[in-house]
């Protein structure tokens, strides 16, 4: 007989980074398959289906709009915040359900990963993926938009994806930390709305970093989630493109919580199920 | 033979307080991170107040060979389902190791993963994919699945308009068609209906044939003795016993039938029974009327009753129930009932020699009253005795059945 696959399961697990990527590309039927299930039930038995996709951040920016330009008045000659807001309001709603979903997802799916043996990494994989598509749908009514009523679209346009795909690593990088912990301690899945509440109001997404005062303005240009947000306006409504200093800090910030998310995973993962 | 799975000193600690596992406050995580900066220790605060650690499974040590189908049986609290779980990589040991060779799938639960709002076809890939099969896998056994679950009918509506009964169905049409190298199964099989069941048992024994190691985890003795060819029972988190499953049978159920024996008299106020009859004791007595419990299969046993009549002009039937484990092996009562005045009566009644299996049996006692039905005692599992075979036909393995009768036998050479 010839066995092929050896495995040798012990107290710690001893794996590399590149052994874990490795093991979920093993795994990317599964997870593919966990995210179809994932799109295919958000919307089933909703009149509207597919549509809430565009309609969840058209509401929210008809309301920032209605607030913004009507009445605090910011400077709005052109009459772009519209789509500047839905440029902003589309990435990071994105963004706010990867971290959402995927730091309680180890949580949720404990049905699935007390019963089932994979690499426990793809569980929050799933909602940067899931999420992911509907993204892509709202970027791309934002296009639309923006050949409709806006300037000129850029070349630019063709990076879109790839920023949706930064933000994906960005998110799934918090969240590395954030579903071991809070399988443990869920306080993370109460506080999490909180926190990422007051990082939208502290991040120009709703409202042009010109607004904030000069002072701390390159504390704006460094961050992590005005880099990942101007991104996408620079890509699709030829706005300014963010300083290289920023990319740089947004590269850094994933490397740093891939490195310790993945070995704060692979500590934590091997015994979850009996502390979830 | 190789080894298809190997276990190494595997241990498993839990801790049993507050939430019983290790899970604590993020206040007190930090709190003594806190004081550990200060350098001053607050471990005695919590530790040994809110949780208590103990080993679910001890310095456990196994090897289950290649293409063999083991049971692993012991009763709740006894660590197999923690081994399972160690086996299965749901988690991981505390000490040890543990090696599989070859492609390993576990069946825990029948339906992980079902959603009710998908379809039952959308449901058998999602199931599929979740237990370790590739697309093209469970297309090519697609048909052959829902074949075998006999819910085509209802393939494109949503699991949740389904009968539980087509739920557990296609389920497990969808177990039973996985064949890893090495197959890891709780008794999920207990469930079901047993028609349906048996038809899952035959599909795994098909499975299994071609050289599959199976590791089954059970508590039903019967399925493990159907299905195994090796059987290790767990106490307390050790090894107790690796033996063929008939002998663990006998371990397993002479230590779970504490309260039977070989004799028993009840006293005056304790006897069951109505105000018709009632049970004296009873007793297992061999050729010499002596009390004994273990026995060769070349000895006829007696089963000898003792109860009183308290009141006349009923119709009374004594009867022995003789059970093998938990299956009746036969009842067996005089040809007639008898109306019989108040007093007290003995009734033995004699199994004769070579007519039971090697094993272990257990009696239940009764009094029955047919016209009208009446039961004026039933004392279950209170007598019990061992056979075993010095001399016997020398196969290196368990014959099958609950009795063994020797019955005339005739072989001769045909003339066609």
């Amino acid at each position: 007989m010839t066995s092929v696959t050896v495995k040798i399961i012990k107290p710690h697990s001893e794996r590399s980074f590149a052994e874990d990527v490795a093991g979920i590309w093993a795994h990317r039927e599964l997870v593919l398959v966990l995210a179809r299930r994932e799109i295919s039930v958000r919307y089933r038995q909703t009149t509207v289906g597919l549509l809430w996709v565009l309609l969840q951040p058209l509401v929210t920016t008809a309301i920032f709009t209605t607030v913004f330009v009507f009445f605090i008045r910011i400077p709005d000659q052109d009459g772009s915040y519209p789509l500047f807001a839905f440029a902003g309001i589309a990435v990071w709603q994105y963004f706010t359900r990867v971290v959402s979903e995927g730091g309680s997802s180890l949580v949720t799916s404990s049905a699935l990963i007390t019963k089932v043996s994979f690499p426990r990494m793809i569980i929050p994989l799933v909602s940067p993926i899931a999420a992911g598509v509907d993204c892509l749908i709202a970027i791309f009514a934002l296009v639309l938009l923006t050949a409709l009523f806006g300037a000129h679209l850029s070349w630019t346009v063709i990076f879109a994806p790839l920023i949706i795909l930064a933000v994906a690593l960005f998110g799934y990088g918090i969240v590395l930390w954030l579903a071991p912990l809070n399988a443990v301690y869920r306080d993370i899945g109460i506080v999490m709305p909180f926190v990422l509440q007051i990082a939208m109001y502290l991040s120009p997404i709703v409202y042009p970093a010109s607004l904030v005062p000069e002072k701390i303005r390159w504390l704006y240009e460094l961050s992590p989630v005005a880099v990942m947000v101007d991104s996408m306006r620079w890509a699709v409504l030829g706005t300014n493109a963010p300083s290289l200093a920023g990319i740089g800090v947004f590269i850094m910030t994933i490397v740093i919580l891939f490195w310790g998310g993945a070995r704060m995973f692979r500590n934590m993962e091997g015994t979850i199920v009996d502390r979830i | 033979m190789t080894a298809a799975i190997e276990v190494r000193g595997v241990g498993k600690e839990y801790f049993r307080g507050v939430h019983h596992t290790r899970t604590r406050l993020l206040s007190q995580t930090i709190s003594q991170w806190g004081s550990r900066l200060v350098g001053r220790s607050l471990d005695e605060d919590y530790s040994a107040v809110d949780v208590e650690p103990f080993w679910a499974l001890k310095d456990v040590s196994l090897t289950i060979e290649q293409g063999k189908v083991v049971g692993i049986i012991g009763r709740n609290g006894s660590g197999k389902s923690t081994l399972l779980k160690i086996m299965a990589q749901i988690t991981a040991p505390t000490t040890g190791e543990l090696k599989l060779n070859g492609r390993a799938g576990a069946l825990l639960e029948v339906g992980t993963g079902f959603h009710p709002e998908l379809s039952g076809r959308e449901n058998v890939f999602l199931n599929g994919a979740i237990l370790g099969m590739s697309r093209g896998e469970i297309a090519r056994k697609f048909d052959e699945i829902v074949d075998f679950s006999g819910v085509e009918a209802f393939i494109d509506t949503p699991v949740k308009r389904f009968s539980s009964g087509m739920h557990m169905r296609l389920a497990f049409a969808i177990a039973a068609h996985l064949d890893p190298e090495i197959l890891i199964i709780d008794e999920v099989l207990a469930v079901g209906d047993a028609e349906f069941q048996r038809k899952c048992l035959a599909k795994m024994k098909e499975v299994t044939s071609d050289g599959r190691t199976v590791v089954f985890v059970s508590h039903h003795m019967n399925t493990v003795i159907n299905f195994c060819s090796e059987c290790v029972l767990l106490e307390k988190g050790a090894i107790q016993a690796i033996d063929r499953p008939r002998a663990i049978a006998d371990i397993y159920f002479s230590s779970e039938n504490r309260r039977a024996r070989a004799s028993l008299d009840f006293a005056w106020d304790s006897r069951p029974g109505d105000d018709i009859a009632r049970l004296c004791g009873a007793r297992i007595l061999d050729a010499d009327l002596k009390e004994r419990e273990d026995f060769d299969r070349g000895e006829k046993i007696g089963l000898e009753m003792t109860f009183e009549v308290l009141k006349p002009g009923y119709g009374l039937l004594p009867n022995f129930h003789v059970f093998m484990q938990d299956q009746c092996a036969f009842v067996s009562s005089p040809q007639q009932e008898e109306e019989l005045v108040p007093g007290v009566y003995k009734s033995t009644m004699w199994i004769p020699a070579s007519f039971l299996n090697t094993g272990f049996y257990v009696i239940s006692i009764a009094l029955t009253s047919l016209n009208p039905m009446l039961i004026h005692f039933y004392t279950q599992e209170v007598l019990r005795f061992r056979v075993s075979e010095k001399q016997g036909l020398g196969v290196g393995f368990d014959i099958p059945g609950v009795v063994r009768p020797t019955i005339d036998w005739n072989v001769a050479l045909t003339d066609g």
